[in-house]
């Protein structure tokens, strides 16, 4: 059987599988409307190319594909100004001139466990939102899409000194993050 | 010699990239038996790659309403002149 380019199979594909796509994309643009949007081409692209679809891959796997090729460019194109990122040393304000944390900054001991509940993975959302977006794209890249740094470094033409820097960033102003507006709280 | 507070965060992180020197290591080991401060961010940074992991495997219900799947639907359809 072969499939139709046709308003009911898009309507079908749209309310069997659009919120699990839309979740996917969501923890990976941790940004509603991207997400929504990523999912929205992820249809069109299916649409246009339906009669290319190979019918051997189940109908979710062949949108799963599409989706995670639209990521890619996400990443890729969402990760501009990199000069601009890199001049700005954002680990300056969490140490003194000697390299020792300021006193605003200390971290403090985190006694609460619980970092496993949908509460927390809204915390770590808006945190991972909060960072610029390429600081917030190598992190996804590596911790969610389980991506090696030589695989990040091609996609976004970055050299490997360079992620490293960004992803340290990522990672002091994260753990800032997450010390006020969770373990804090 | 020892090393800087932030010296050793950078340290942190560069061991978690698995491209820390023998040398580098042991700056580090070495900053972080004698600095709290320090321990807590190591040990807290593994806390948080840790939780991103397991926040990728975990079921949210985050949904599309009714609303968005339709208007999603009629806007490619419309685009592409159906």
């Amino acid at each position: 059987m072969t499939l139709q380019k046709n308003q009911q199979n898009l309507s079908d594909w749209v309310n069997q599988y659009s919120d699990i796509l839309f979740r996917f994309a969501l923890k990976r643009t941790n940004n509603e409307e991207s997400a929504k949007d990523l999912v929205q081409e992820t249809y069109l692209a299916a649409w246009r190319n339906v009669e290319a679809y190979d019918k051997t891959i189940p109908v979710k796997a062949w949108l799963f594909a599409i989706l995670k090729n639209k990521l890619i460019d996400y990443y890729r194109k969402s990760s501009k100004n990199i000069t601009e990122e890199l001049l700005e040393d954002i680990t300056e304000k969490y140490f003194d001139a000697d390299g020792h944390w300021t006193k605003s900054a200390y971290p403090i001991e985190w006694k609460k466990a619980d970092m496993e509940s949908k509460e927390f993975y809204k915390i770590l959302q808006k945190g991972i939102n909060g960072l610029k977006q390429i600081q917030a794209n190598v992190f996804v890249m590596k911790y969610l899409d389980d991506m090696s740094s030589e695989k990040i470094c091609k996609i976004l033409n970055i050299t490997p000194a360079n992620y490293w820097i960004i992803m340290h960033r990522a990672k002091i102003q994260l753990r800032s993050y997450l010390e006020k507006n969770w373990i804090n709280q | 010699m020892s090393i800087s507070c932030k010296k050793a965060t950078e340290l942190v992180s560069k061991r978690e990239e698995g491209n820390i020197t023998l040398k580098e290591r042991y700056q580090l080991l070495k900053h972080i038996s004698a600095c709290y401060l320090c321990k807590f961010f190591a040990t807290q940074n593994k806390q948080i790659t840790k939780s991103s992991k397991k926040y990728e495997a975990a079921v949210l219900e985050d949904n599309l309403s009714q609303a968005q799947k339709s208007k999603m639907i009629s806007s490619i359809l419309e685009s592409e002149g159906v």
